[in-house]
C-alpha cells in the first residue's frame, strides 16, 4: 500500500467490491459488562463500491443500555440507521490489494425507548419513594466523522476498526428525565461522542 | 500491518479505560431558617437558649435540645408540597408550615438527579413565635438565609 499521491495504473483498477461487515465490538464489551448485562447490541454494515475510492454504505444496528444507579434505573433501547461514504486514503499496488486506509463522514438516526423502571425520591430525613416513570419513543439524529483501516487477513475476509466522532444534531426528548444513552450514538449529554469499533468483513 | 495491528490495540485499551463514577454533590439543599428578635431596628439576630426541631409525624428529632443556636437547617419533603416542622423553645410549641415546589434536574451519571425546591408561602403558629417570612425562596448551596423568624 502506499499514499494516493498519483494515478492508479491501468493495471490496478478493480471493479468495484461489495462487502459485509459484523461488528464485533458491541458483542464483546456486552458480554464482559456487568451483571445483569448493562450493555447489549450488535451492528452490520453494507459497503458498495464501484471503483474502490469512494464506498457507499449503510449501517444498521441494534443497542440496549441498561443503567443502575444508586438513585434510579434507566434502559434505552432502539435500532439506529447510519448512511455514509468512506473515501480511501491510499494507492493500490495489485488487483489484490485490497486493504485500505479511509476517512468518512455519516447521516445517521434512531428511534429509541426510553425507560425509568425505578426512580428513587431519597430524602436522608424523610425517607425515600420509589416511582416508575412511563416509557416513550424518542428520536435523536446525528453526524459522524469517522478514521478507519480494514485489512484483509484472509482471501476476502478483512479486519477493521474505525474510531468516530459524532455530533448530535437533534434529540427529541425534552421531559424531566434525561436520556443517558442513544443507541449507536452513545451519552447524548455533551452533544458530542467518541466510539471505536472493530468489525469483521467479507468481500462478495 | 503491525502499525494497523499496534493502533488497533491502543484503541481497544483506551476504550475499555473508563474513569470511575464518584459523586461529589450534593442533590438535595435544606432550608436555612434564622431567628431574629421581633421588633428590632436593625434587626438582630437572636439565639434560643436551647431549641428541638422534628417533622410533624416524625420520631426522630433534626435537633435535639441544642443550646445557643441562632440558625437551622431543615430538609424539605420531596414528595409533597408543603413539609411541617415542630419547633420546641422554652417547653413552648410552634408549628411551621413551608408551601414548597420541587422538580427534578440531572447532575451527573454519577450523582443521577438533584432537586430544585423553592418555597412558595409559610406560616406559623404564634405560641412563642411572633411572625415569619420569606427572605429568599430558593433552595441553594449559596444562600444564606431563606426564611426569618422573629421571636
Amino acid at each position: 500500500m502506499a499514499f494516493a499521491s498519483q494515478a492508479q495504473s491501468d493495471s490496478t483498477i478493480r471493479k468495484g467490491l461489495f462487502r459485509l461487515n459484523i461488528d464485533l465490538l458491541s458483542p464483546v464489551y456486552g458480554y464482559f459488562s456487568d451483571v445483569p448485562k448493562q450493555r447489549m447490541g450488535g451492528e452490520a454494515m453494507l459497503e458498495f463500491s464501484k471503483n474502490d475510492t469512494l464506498f457507499f454504505l449503510a449501517e444498521v444496528g441494534y443497542h440496549r443500555m441498561d443503567l443502575t444507579k444508586t438513585f434510579f434505573q434507566t434502559v434505552s433501547s432502539g435500532e439506529f440507521l447510519r448512511l455514509g461514504v468512506n473515501r480511501s486514503l491510499m494507492k493500490y499496488n495489485s488487483k489484490r490489494d485490497y486493504d485500505i486506509l479511509y476517512v468518512g463522514a455519516r447521516v445517521s438516526g434512531s428511534v429509541y425507548n426510553l425507560q425509568y423502571p425505578s426512580f428513587v425520591e431519597a430524602s436522608p430525613y424523610w425517607g425515600s419513594t420509589s416511582i416508575s416513570v412511563p416509557s416513550a419513543n424518542y428520536v435523536a439524529l446525528w453526524t459522524e466523522g469517522v478514521l478507519g483501516a480494514r485489512i484483509e487477513t484472509f482471501k476476502n475476509l478483512f479486519l477493521g476498526f474505525d474510531v468516530r466522532g459524532s455530533l448530535l444534531i437533534y434529540d427529541f426528548n425534552r421531559t424531566d428525565y434525561k436520556t443517558l444513552f442513544v443507541p449507536g450514538f452513545g451519552n447524548p449529554q455533551n452533544g458530542v461522542s467518541l466510539w471505536a469499533s472493530y468489525s469483521i468483513g467479507y468481500k462478495f | 500491518m503491525k502499525f494497523f495491528s499496534a493502533l488497533s490495540i491502543l484503541l481497544f485499551s483506551l476504550f475499555f479505560a473508563c474513569a470511575p463514577d464518584v459523586c461529589n454533590q450534593s442533590t438535595t439543599h435544606k432550608a436555612k431558617i434564622k431567628f431574629y428578635s421581633y421588633g428590632s431596628n436593625p434587626e438582630t439576630v437572636y439565639s434560643l437558649d436551647t431549641i428541638s426541631v422534628w417533622g410533624l409525624g416524625e420520631t426522630v428529632e433534626i435537633y435535639t435540645k441544642k443550646a445557643n443556636k441562632d440558625t437551622i437547617n431543615l430538609p424539605l419533603r420531596l414528595t409533597n408540597d408543603s413539609s411541617l416542622f415542630v419547633i420546641v423553645s422554652s417547653s413552648v410549641k410552634d408549628t411551621l408550615t413551608i408551601k414548597h415546589t420541587t422538580a427534578h434536574f440531572y447532575i451527573s451519571q454519577a450523582c443521577g438527579y438533584g432537586y430544585k425546591q423553592d418555597i412558595t408561602g409559610i406560616e406559623c403558629t404564634k405560641h412563642i413565635v411572633d411572625s415569619v417570612a420569606i427572605s429568599n425562596s430558593s433552595l441553594e448551596q449559596n444562600v444564606k438565609e431563606n426564611i426569618k423568624l422573629y421571636y
